[in-house]
């Protein structure tokens, strides 16, 4: 990774078009070497294509605003997990040598649709007959999910709000996070329930956004600057699109299965990550991926949570960018903002937010429910 | 022989002050199928021949294999009201075995027919079944005013002769009830033949319009040990001319009633629910969308738990894929049901106003928070339902619940049924009421008066003069 872009999250004037164009601008711009877009071989958007402003054939809208105007672009969709997917498309590609210089980018505009045509979408990519048509969008699966896990385990809800009060704490040093403000776990407590045992500040916002990125090949990387990020290793997975058909409820396999692979793939062991990316739609989805990806036992993600590991200046933080729950989740650009927090943060300039000496993350991009995952690694 | 009746209704407030007796996603299909699944000691996996009385939207007649679970191709549709009742019972009086299974379905929809624009008219829902086709016989008393054929349309044009009387008792001229029928499933069989057609009479103008609520209240009464326990008298205009039906069974009758008072059931006022029940919402611009003909392949699957097992492996597959979801193989499946009674929930959300799919903002701005839950059908299978005829939050992890046929939502200008929850029956279905009067007769006991033995001229005492 030679170059990575980030627009603003939040609630933006700008359209879907600009989001892009500023993002991929950034992440040009990023290059210490200069970069000339002619380099690029190939293009990966991911993103839903949110309220419909341009269901089909939308990557071609990246090579406009990227102003690669010829060169082959392809949309990944893969839900939330999009921009996750398109990272792990142009490592291929990379990878295979078909390509030297891969453009990801990630895009959502979310919050210009109207409120029924955003319930409408914030559900499309959950299990259609079984689950949505029971009266489910993603609130109530992750709900359904929190129940048994607290359940199971004899976990306070007081876990949930941990994940909630810490992320907003790192969120308020993330100068492109939607919420820049701290709240406290009491807060986070007496908000509303929306999906029990979920509250409204359990549950990521709805947010417009997006990121860009630039691979090279390792030999080619050099020629933009003298400090890339790598790949050490990327790994995804699979699972039912419905919860009612998996072997677990608390587990989600397709992400054990991404982090088996990117751990393989990479030849690191779990402990020599310094912090984590986790895909933190909502609180309970970070304490099922931390159990997950190998960090804590089955149940054991709600104490490492209270323990204070998990914030900056732990032993290994999780979501330093404040996670898709404080920096916002513009659904297709999640994934290559993660990867954008993976390049700041291993280059030492993530500034208030930095993990101090970080030089090896990993990334974890969830889709829908836990029907498809990816994880990279990333090292210095 | 046997005669079980079951039956449901749904009373307008108007009338019958405000015992709520059904709910918002009740009508009168699923309460239809309700009176058949409680009909005590009938697997209607085995009913061969469905009649169904009563008005529905085209595209729900051939759903009710699908909700029963019977292997009949269709069902043979009469008019609504009594009349078509009295018809359906004589049809399968005429037309059965001895051994085999009839099931008549009868019922009103208390508001417009689904779909039809309409305006609402305040009448009963109504639902009941009868089964063992050769259980009840008719006695009945008719005002023909005319030798027309049309005697309706000549009374109410007020130019009618003298009514007059006839006696029908016992089993009615089989010419005379056949000229009467409808008896094909397109509802068009004898038109073509060139007789009356019932469903043209009870569908022409006037101000008559039939219901069965007599015919509940009769029941009701007689389950409740007031009244004839061996006859149900109706009194009503009936569309083709007669005043009197009375039905009378050769066994006892047992009523049971799938419905109970609001306050039992956690709903809102009747009056509520009857302002939201009527007619389907308007058509949903944002919504998943999902092909009526994806629909109607999964009814099996969604409305009874239909699943396959597979002979080679012994895995279960759930839903219907033809195709064994571990091995692979398609050779050795074999069709079974899931249980609907007593599944263990697993999970359990409740879902605020504001966090609900567009789908289910009809049901929501008129109920509320609702709960979803996962429950376990089979050590390999689990199923997401809602929630229903309970608050919010009523059943926790652990707790049991019964499936039960309920309106999911609303999909181009029809409702879509599919299975909810309900708090599991801690022993079965409820049983039937106990009578209390004179008549005391234990259910399900064999009555030794059947209706040839009884005197001539015998009548129910609500039977007019
Ligand atoms: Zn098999």
């Amino acid at each position: 990774m030679v170059g990575a872009g980030h627009t603003r999250f939040g609630a933006l004037a700008e359209g879907p078009r600009a989001l892009l164009r500023q993002a991929v601008d950034a992440a040009v711009t990023s290059v210490d070497r200069g970069f000339d877009r002619s380099s690029i071989g190939e293009g990966f958007l991911g993103t839903l294509g949110f309220s419909g402003w341009q269901l089909g054939n939308s990557s071609a809208i990246l090579a406009e605003e990227a102003r690669i105007p010829r060169v082959p672009v392809s949309r990944v969709e893969n839900a939330c997990a999009s921009a996750g997917f398109a990272l792990r498309a142009a490592i291929r590609a990379i990878e295979s040598g078909a390509q030297d210089v891969v453009l990801v980018a990630g895009l959502e505009k979310m919050t210009d649709a109207p409120s029924t045509r955003r319930r409408y979408w914030l559900g499309v990519s959950g299990d259609t007959e079984w689950e949505r048509l029971a009266g489910l969008t993603f609130a109530g699966v992750y709900g359904l999910m929190a129940s048994v896990y607290l359940a199971q385990h004899h976990v306070l809800p007081e876990a949930l709000a941990e994940v909630a009060a810490k992320n907003h704490a790192h969120g308020a040093l993330n100068p492109n996070a939607q919420f820049q403000k701290p709240v406290t776990r009491e807060q986070v407590l007496a908000s509303p329930f929306v999906a029990d045992p979920l509250r409204l500040l359990d549950c990521c916002p709805v947010t417009d956004g997006a990121a860009a990125l630039l691979l090279a090949g390792e030999e080619k990387a050099h020629a933009f600057t003298d400090t890339p990020v790598y790949v050490a290793g990327d790994g995804a997975g699979s699972d039912s699109l419905a919860l009612q058909d998996r072997g677990s409820l608390t587990s989600l396999a397709a992400t054990r299965r991404a982090a088996d692979e990117a751990f393989r793939r990479s030849a690191l062991d779990r402990s020599a990550i310094d912090f984590l990316e986790v895909h933190d739609c909502f609180t309970i989805a970070e304490l099922l991926a931390l159990e997950d990806l190998g960090y804590a036992p089955p149940g054991g993600a709600a104490a490492l949570e209270l323990s204070g590991a998990t914030r900056l200046g732990g032993s290994r933080p999780v979501n330093p960018d404040g996670g898709l729950k404080a920096k916002g989740h513009p659904i297709g650009a999640t994934g290559a903002s993660q990867a954008y927090e993976a390049f700041v943060q291993l280059r030492g300039s993530a500034g208030a937010r930095q993990v101090r000496g970080a030089e090896r993350a990993l990334t974890h991009n969830v889709g829908g429910s836990g029907a498809s995952a990816t994880v990279t690694v990333f090292t210095v | 022989m046997r005669a079980i009746i079951a039956g449901a209704v749904a009373l307008p407030k108007a009338r019958f002050g405000s015992v709520a007796v059904f709910a918002p996603d009740e009508d009168a299909f699923t309460l239809a199928v309700e009176a058949a699944d409680r009909l005590p000691g009938i697997d209607t996996s085995r009913v061969e021949t469905l009649h169904l009385v009563g008005p529905l939207p085209s595209s729900l007649p051939d759903a009710f294999p699908d909700a029963l679970g019977t292997r009949t191709l269709g069902a043979i549709r009469y008019a609504p009201g009594p009349a078509g009742l009295w018809a359906a019972v004589e049809a399968a009086n005429a037309g059965s075995k001895p051994e085999s299974i009839d099931l008549i379905l009868a019922f009103d929809p208390g508001r417009s027919p689904i779909g039809s624009s309409a305006p609402e008219e305040d009448t009963a829902l109504a639902a009941l079944a009868v089964t063992e086709g050769v259980g009840l016989r008719l006695t009945g008393r008719t005002i023909t005013t005319s030798s027309s054929s049309r005697p309706r349309r000549s009374r109410t044009k007020g130019s009618s002769r003298p009514a007059r009387p006839e006696d029908v008792s016992g089993t009615l001229p089989p010419i005379w009830i056949r000229r009467e029928l409808v008896q094909t499933p397109d509802g068009n069989g004898n038109e073509a033949q060139g007789r009356p057609n019932l469903a043209d009479r009870a569908a022409g103008p006037g101000p008559h319009r039939p219901n069965l609520l007599p015919i509940i209240e009769a029941l009701r009464e007689i389950g409740a040990g007031r009244g004839t326990p061996d006859a149900v008298a109706l009194v009503d205009p009936l569309p083709l001319g007669a005043e009197t039906v009375t039905f009378e069974s050769t066994a006892p009758i047992a009523w049971t009633s799938p419905l109970e008072p609001a306050s039992s059931r956690g709903m809102q006022s009747e009056s509520a629910a009857l302002d939201r029940t009527g007619s389907v919402p308007a058509a949903i611009s944002e919504g998943a969308y999902v092909p009526r003909s994806t629909y109607l392949a999964n009814r099996p699957s969604r409305w009874r738990l239909a699943a396959e097992e597979c002979g080679a492996c012994n895995a279960i597959s759930f839903p219907l894929r033809g195709e064994c979801r571990t091995c692979g193989r398609s050779d050795r499946m074999r069709r079974i049901e899931l249980p609907r009674q007593g599944l263990v929930v697993e999970a359990s959300t409740t879902i605020r106003p504001g966090a609900q799919p567009t789908e289910v903002d009809h049901q929501v701005a008129q109920t509320g928070p609702y709960s979803v839950l996962i429950a376990r059908a089979h050590p390999s299978v689990r199923i997401t339902v809602q929630l229903t005829d309970s608050p919010a939050g009523a059943i926790r992890m652990g707790d049991t619940v019964d499936l039960v046929l309920r309106r999911v939502y609303p999909m181009e200008g029809e409702w879509r049924y599919g299975l909810k929850a309900i708090p599991a029956a801690r022993e079965g279905p409820p049983p039937p009421r106990v009578p209390t009067g004179p008549h005391d007769d234990p259910v399900g006991r064999t009555r030794e008066t059947p209706l040839s033995k009884r005197p001539k001229g015998s009548r129910s005492p609500r039977q007019a003069s």
